[in-house]
């Protein structure tokens, strides 16, 4: 009996379908995108808040500490007290954070990557909830350039802890990049994050939707735990 | 007729680490999942997501996953259902670069590609995917009904439907 189009359709189908490569390794990994395609502004300073908040709390005399031997006020103290500055946190920067790209994931006409930031410093920092992203090649040169938010909130980033966000970078139309690329945060102090590649050898970078040589896009979700 | 949803048991030892059982799972089911996913998004590249997004809940559910069970099923429906929330406000945003970049490797199997998807463009993704799970990989109205979240009659009116449209277009 000879196949009628439905069939031959779906054979077609399930031919072509079997072209495709599964990727060698498994994703492993925090899932972070289930929330963060709608994560705000708004949504990162509350994050801020949230975090500064616990800085305060934390820095609070313990209320059950209440018997500990404290020593007496002196009564002629040898030196008067002086004022002191309250203590201001700095802007994180690539001394005290260190960032990596956890995975690259694809979507129509994009590449999106995973990017997890440390601050691996020993003190809080601040780290501005969105930035100047780029995408870098192996060797630093920019391959397609992000704008510069108008205005960011301020994120408290305490010492060990860990923050997020997606970066979709769109229409790379230039020449192949050398390994490995990367993905750069520029602070507003013109100082930049650069995060660790996914492997030594990642050329990951989105296809060329346009013109020869037309720009690319990148654009970075807020950090977010 | 793949078959793949006639008695499928992915089934682990219990004493079998789930890190183990996860790239087990990975290596057995990652075409099924992505073959689902096709069927549900009529895109290449969308379907690679799906694939990969469903393979990450389940790695990052691994330690509450009853691995004694098929895990297939879970990750059909887990990729059904990113596939309906999240990853669709994801494919507006994403929607003018749909067919350029469906695939970025080998130009013979994106031309044919490209020629299927136009084919299957019409339907709906419901039609879609039960054609598919019925017709290609050969699973029950019931077993396709159960991924799907809806029932075996309303499936197969889906498939008549798809069947249909096909025949005429």
């Amino acid at each position: 009996m000879e196949p009628t189009r439905v069939s031959r359709l779906l054979e077609e189908w399930s031919s072509v379908a079997n072209e495709a490569r599964r990727p060698a390794a498994p994703p492993r990994g925090v899932d972070v995108r289930s929330g963060l395609p709608s994560a705000t502004l708004a949504g990162a300073s509350l994050v801020a808040m949230a975090l500064v908040l616990a800085g305060v709390l934390l820095s609070r005399p313990d209320p059950n500490n209440v018997g500990a031997v404290t020593p007496p006020p002196s009564l002629n103290p040898t030196a008067p007290p002086t004022p002191t500055a309250a203590p201001t946190i700095g802007l994180c920067g690539p001394d005290n954070v260190s960032a990596q790209i956890t995975l690259w994931e694809g979507a129509a006409g994009h590449r999106i990557a995973d990017v997890e930031v440390t601050n691996a410093g020993s003190g809080a920092c601040t780290l501005p909830a969105v930035a100047k992203p780029q995408l870098l090649d192996g060797n630093g040169e920019v391959l397609i350039d992000g704008s510069s938010p108008t205005s960011s909130p301020m994120i408290a980033f305490a010492p060990g802890a860990v923050l997020r966000t997606l970066v979709q970078a769109g229409n790379y139309c230039g020449p192949d990049p050398a390994p490995p690329v990367s993905v750069a945060f520029v602070l507003s102090d013109g100082g930049s994050i650069v995060a660790d590649p996914v492997s030594p050898t990642d050329v990951t970078v989105p296809p060329c939707l346009g013109a020869s040589g037309s720009a690319g896009t990148i654009e970075m979700q807020p950090w977010a735990p | 007729m793949r078959g793949v949803y006639v008695g499928v048991t992915t089934q682990v030892a219990i004493a079998e680490p789930t890190d183990i059982a996860y790239e087990r799972a990975y290596e057995q089911h990652w075409a099924d999942v992505f073959r689902f996913a096709l069927a549900w998004t009529n895109d290449w590249s969308a379907a690679e997501d799906l694939a990969q997004d469903a393979y990450l809940r389940l790695w990052n559910s691994r330690d509450r996953l009853d691995w004694n069970r098929p895990v297939l099923p879970w990750l059909l429906v887990t990729a059904r259902r990113l596939a309906t929330d999240r990853f669709r406000a994801l494919r507006r945003r994403l929607l003018s670069a749909y067919h350029a970049a469906s695939i970025d490797g080998d130009p013979a199997v994106r031309a044919r590609w490209l020629d299927v998807c136009a084919a299957m463009a019409d339907l709906s993704p419901l039609e879609r995917t039960a054609l598919v799970m019925t017709a290609v990989e050969g699973a029950s109205y019931e077993e396709a009904g159960r991924v799907l979240g809806t029932t075996a009659g309303a499936l197969r009116a889906a498939v008549s439907r798809a069947r249909t449209k096909l025949e005429t277009a």
